[in-house]
């Protein structure tokens, strides 16, 4: 697995970092005190942190405007973990287009 | 589903539509590892595959077909580890066939990869109350998952509903156990330190519990295993819910003895310590109604290779068999002693085969089989208890059915709700004071972890279905 994949996989573990990739699927791009209001029991701190590893993972990309950091959804849109289940599901499907291997059970 | 993943991939084939279909068709010969153990071609029909990890293990993983269109479509949904959608399309192209695959992702597919505690995006509320479900979504017993999960997602639908959990909806958290110990505790960790549950609901094996239950009395965890286990001293903040051994022997034993009139027994189990506490009781039980023990056998979890042991049962003069083996490993056992043509020459007492393992074992197979908890979800429509009916609406005809662990579950999350209102507090020290307290009534749920001995309810199974012998009673 790239690492891409692998930091994409660590980033989604968290419920707070898939909540904030959940609200910026809807908005466009938010700045951190918006994102925050989502999370009434989470500190902004906190929230700028998840949004660091967000960002590391190319998960959300980071736009700085004046005083204010905006983010939206990144380039990493979980491609890279779901190029490993698409190879899992080729590879079954040139099996039963071929049939000259065996199951892969 | 909302937050769902999906993609395609595709390949043509020099066949026809119509020798594709055969190929799908042909069970363990198809090529295609989703369909391997499949038996029918057909709306309904139980699918377990494996799907290689990315750090080289396997993840079992099952599903069912629900729609079934002949030489040009078949559909799945995969119900555990994950939620989704595999559609197959055969479309005639010149030289044969363009083969394509649609697979759609729940959103909880990711987190799993990552061994987050999982749950549902939409919905989520941050800062309402939340309840941690360990089950085995994956593993050994991931079949017995979803029915599980979709328990515990109805009860804390109905009480969000009704307002039971306050003014904020309660949140259901639900990490695989993964049938092993170590993810266990590692899943339990994440629900009470990461996602702070208030309460942890678990439908996990004994060696799990054994493993999780010191961490838990440490960190004083509300904690309600709800399936079936040896019976263990209660703890301060931890409940025992589910069926004992005794509660599944004592009276069954001597039933099937009595109706078979057969006294010979051959104890078969997973080797871990809830199967052989069965065996312990078995031996009591059979010993004390003059039943003779013929053989035991303790195979370790997750092993495929069942020849040896049906060669020692065969020889062992026994024509009853006691099982307590769990999950994937009970179902490639039953088929193979089917395959082996012995399946008619003996009746089978299982203390952990549900609706699921008989979906993947087939009728035929499973013909035969006797299988006692304190759960089996009614086969008619106008049978079905409230429970039963509002889980079908919720989930549709096609989802797996629920289980005496599922019901468990969703009886203890009422319970649980129902001591939070009384308690007027989430502190797991005064819902505990509650649920010890006479407050609650006559909840089989509290019997069961006072250590009453309550009988479970007997069937057997037949071309239909099961078969109700006996219903559990005091």
């Amino acid at each position: 697995m790239p690492d891409s994949a692998k930091m994409a996989f660590s980033a989604m573990a968290d419920s707070t970092r898939r909540s904030i990739l959940q609200i910026l699927s809807k908005d466009v791009e938010l700045p951190v005190s918006s994102l925050a209001e989502h999370f009434p029991d989470v500190t902004r701190a906190a929230i700028s942190s998840h949004l660091r590893v967000l960002r590391d993972a190319d998960m959300v990309v980071e736009q700085r405007r004046g005083q204010f950091r905006f983010y939206s959804l990144g380039p990493n849109r979980a491609d890279d973990v779901l190029q490993f289940l698409r190879d899992v599901y080729q590879g079954d499907v040139d099996n039963l287009a071929a049939r000259t291997e065996p199951g892969r059970r | 589903m909302a937050g769902d993943l999906s993609f395609f991939v595709n390949a043509e084939s020099e066949k026809t539509p119509s020798e594709l279909w055969r190929q799908l068709s042909s069970g363990n010969t198809s090529g295609w590892p989703i369909l391997e153990h499949c038996l029918q071609l057909e709306v309904g029909a139980a699918v377990m595959f494996n799907i290689p990890h990315p750090d080289g293990s396997t993840i079992e993983s099952s599903g069912r077909i629900v729609e079934v269109l002949e030489e040009q479509r078949v559909i799945l949904v995969q119900e555990t580890p994950w939620s989704g959608h595999i559609r197959v399309d055969l479309k005639p192209i010149e030289n044969g066939t363009r083969i394509t695959v649609r697979v759609q992702l729940g959103p909880e597919c990711l987190p799993w990869f990552s061994a987050s505690a999982d749950s549902e995006l939409e919905g989520r509320i941050p800062g309402g109350l939340k309840i941690g479900l360990l089950a085995p979504l994956s593993g050994t017993a991931g079949l017995l998952g979803r029915a599980v999960a979709n328990a515990a997602t109805l009860a804390v639908e109905e009480l969000n509903a009704s307002s039971a959990f306050g003014p904020r909806p309660a949140e259901l958290v639900v990490a695989d156990d993964r049938t092993d110990q170590g993810a266990a505790l590692a899943a339990f960790n994440r629900l009470t330190v990461t996602e702070n549950c208030e309460v942890v609901v678990a439908c996990i094996s004994s060696a799990s519990l054994q493993a999780i239950r010191p961490v838990a009395t440490a960190r004083g965890t509300l904690f309600l295993a709800a399936a079936m286990s040896e019976h263990t001293p209660s703890g301060a903040n931890f409940f025992q819910f589910g069926e004992t051994p005794l509660d599944q022997l004592a009276a069954s034993v001597p039933m099937m003895m009595d109706q078979t009139n057969s006294r010979h027994w051959f104890i078969l189990g997973s080797d871990y310590v809830w199967p052989r506490s069965i065996g312990m009781v078995a031996n009591e039980v059979i010993e004390r109604h003059h039943g003779v023990i013929a053989g035991e056998h303790y195979q370790p979890l997750g092993t495929a290779q069942f020849d040896e042991v049906i060669d020692q049962i065969s020889r062992s003069g026994a024509d009853l068999i006691l099982s307590s083996l769990v999950g994937i490993d009970a179902v490639l056992f039953e088929r193979a002693f089917y395959d082996s043509g012995l399946r008619s020459r003996f009746r089978t007492l299982a203390t952990n085969f549900d609706d699921s393992l008989l979906d993947h074992t087939g009728r035929e197979a499973a013909n035969g089989i006797w299988s006692t908890q304190e759960y089996f979800m009614p086969t008619l429509a106008d049978e079905m208890d409230s429970v039963a009916r509002r889980y079908r609406e919720r989930f549709g005809e096609l989802a797996p059915r629920l289980s005496s662990m599922a019901k468990s579950v969703y009886d203890s999350i009422h319970l649980y709700a129902q001591a939070l209102g009384i308690a007027k507090s989430s502190e797991p020290s005064e819902i505990s004071a509650v649920l010890r307290s006479t407050r609650l009534g006559g909840s089989r749920l509290l019997s069961r972890d006072r250590g009453t001995v309550l009988t479970t309810e007997l069937v057997e199974v037949t071309p239909d279905g099961f078969r109700q012998i006996r219903t559990g009673r005091q």
